[in-house]
């Protein structure tokens, strides 16, 4: 990521609670791009959200977004960005269309029209009460409001969950189109590795409030393979070749980031290399603690 | 009226803070605003010829059109969309104590209104709340009002509503508590309150009779505003600054 200036850059950036820790994360987002922030439960892609957002203070490192700090210049950014909660929660005693008017006309760039049109187009009553509108429909009338003001950075956490797989693949096609300008990024956090294969530009995956990568989707599927043999290969030394391994009667299956380090290790053995899916890397990278240490085997 | 500096600033502009206040009014929705009137008037009719009963019910009515959008908006669990909005917490602050100034005056208009409709028709002989419906009685209301939110908006700011809501009702009662002690050990009027003990609102009403007949409306009124407005601007800043720091 060479873009001397990103729309996004988070530059070891570090967040402590009681029973949680994000420490020294760092990414960036060019312009014209979709990241796709990934990450199980609790890893700490909300904490990133709602610091990039001011709604939540990091105790270590910077943060910049539009090239402004966003604790000092909260508004500005805040104006630029469309965001997508994960329970996305607006006053529910209101109609969708009251609920817009209350909270739309703070963005400079509202557009009343844009939202009426993309409210028609996700398929929300505007005169429905948002209590009586699903989790879907809720979230999809949070996407009208956040694609309504022409925001340059999207923040969306978790906006597939609820989502029917039709209507999802279609949001897909047109954060896709977003981006199509060079001049608007998408960061979406998202537990469906499938949806990230489709957009998804750049990979940062967190766990455990620790980075664990931040590449191009291209990088990530490139250096990393599945490797598949007997379990007889498996060595001390062999298994530090790999990020996660499975094991069980069948043999082992292994995540390796260094495809060439395995062919010489297990030189002259019957071995199979495979092209590994995002889904693969996510999993098998998930099997292992902070700095890479493997924390289990995982037999099945 | 002198918009203060925060309203000023980008992204915290007047029209943001009209926006801020149009939307507070959005929030509380005419069926709600029935529900809490409704609830209102019945309450005066058990309580115009109660005495202290009736200018607790005038504050209550205040205090819950002062908080009812932030009691909405917890219940809700709104506060992380309207932060993720751009807004200064600061302009947030300010509009919800220009609506609470606002609605207080609201709240003492019904008030003073219901009280001398309601007189007349009920049993008056024997209502004492008549002293309420009086100037020194409307001011004691206003300066009560203002005691209310100039404590309450800085411990909600600071805690949120779960928290903050116990630790005002302490502080609510400890105040209490040192106001009927005061009020005893002045010697206070003839009049008990509900506790048989002359409460710090009769204690007021006096002060407020007494600095009447000295100074004369126009002098009473410009020294219960200066203090008011002092004591607004002292709670106003913890606000903003604590409110500033919370994490949503």
């Amino acid at each position: 990521m060479s873009d001397p200036n990103p729309i996004l850059e988070l530059r070891g950036v570090g967040k402590a609670y009681e029973s949680f820790a994000l420490r020294d994360v760092s990414f960036s987002l060019p312009r014209g791009y979709i990241m796709g922030l990934i990450g199980p439960n609790g890893a700490g892609k909300t904490t990133v959200i709602k610091m990039i957002l001011a709604l939540v203070r990091p105790d270590a490192g910077r943060i910049r977004v539009f090239g402004l700090d966003p604790t000092l210049e909260g508004e500005a950014v805040r104006a630029r960005i469309g965001f997508v909660h994960e329970n996305p929660v607006f006053h529910s005693a209101l109609s969708a269309e009251r609920a817009a008017a209350a909270v739309g006309p703070f963005y400079p760039t509202w557009d009343e029209a844009a939202f009426r049109s993309l409210a028609k187009e996700f398929g929300v009553p505007l005169s429905g009460k948002l209590k009586t509108l699903s989790h879907g429909t809720r979230t999809r009338f949070a996407l009208a409001v956040a694609l309504a003001h022409n925001a340059d950075l999207l923040l969306l956490d978790e906006p597939s969950s609820g989502l029917d797989p039709a209507f999802r693949r279609g949001l897909l096609d047109r954060l896709a189109g977003v981006i199509e300008g060079g001049d608007t990024a998408v960061l979406f956090s998202s537990h469906i590795t499938s949806d990230l294969d489709r957009v998804a530009d750049y990979i940062t995956f967190i766990q455990d409030g620790v980075l664990r990568i931040s590449e191009t989707k291209e990088e990530v599927l490139e250096r990393h393979a599945l490797v598949k043999g007997d379990v007889a290969l498996l060595t001390e030394a062999t298994r530090t070749l790999f990020v996660g391994i499975v094991t069980g009667d069948f043999g082992f299956v292994g995540l390796t980031a260094d495809v060439e380090a395995v062919r010489d290790a297990f030189d002259g053995e019957s071995f199979v290399v495979d092209p590994a899916t995002l889904d693969d890397v996510v999993f098998y990278t998930g099997r292992t603690g902070p700095g890479g240490l493997r924390l289990h085997d995982h037999s099945v | 009226m002198t918009i203060p500096s925060e309203a000023r600033r980008p992204g915290g502009g007047v029209a943001t803070l009209f926006q801020l206040i149009r939307k507070e009014r959005t929030v509380f929705t005419v069926r709600d605003r029935f529900y809490v009137l409704g609830v209102f008037f019945l309450a005066s009719l058990q309580t115009v010829t109660a005495d202290e009963a009736f200018f607790a019910l005038g504050i209550a009515l205040a205090g819950a059109l002062a908080v009812y959008v932030p009691i909405i908006e917890w219940y809700q669990g709104t506060d992380p969309m309207l932060h993720s909005l751009p807004i200064r917490r600061g302009t947030v602050v300010l509009a919800r104590y220009l609506l609470a100034v606002s609605t207080s005056g609201v709240a003492g208009v019904l008030w003073v209104t219901t009280g001398r409709l309601l007189l007349p028709i009920l049993d008056a002989s024997r209502a004492t709340p008549a002293i309420w419906m009086t100037l020194e009685g409307v001011i004691t209301f206003f300066v009560f009002v203002g005691l209310l939110v100039a404590l309450f908006f800085p411990v909600y700011f600071r805690l949120g509503m779960g928290r903050g809501s116990l630790v005002f009702l302490g502080l609510s009662v400890a105040l209490l508590a040192i106001g009927y002690a005061t009020a005893g050990l002045a010697g206070g009027p003839a009049r008990v309150g509900i506790l048989g003990i002359p409460p710090p609102s009769s204690l007021v009403l006096s002060r407020v009779a007494a600095l009447l007949g000295s100074l004369g409306v126009a002098g009473t009124l410009t020294l219960i505003l200066i203090g008011l407005a002092l004591l607004f601007a002292v709670s106003l800043k913890l606000s903003q600054r604590w409110f500033g720091r919370r994490e949503f």
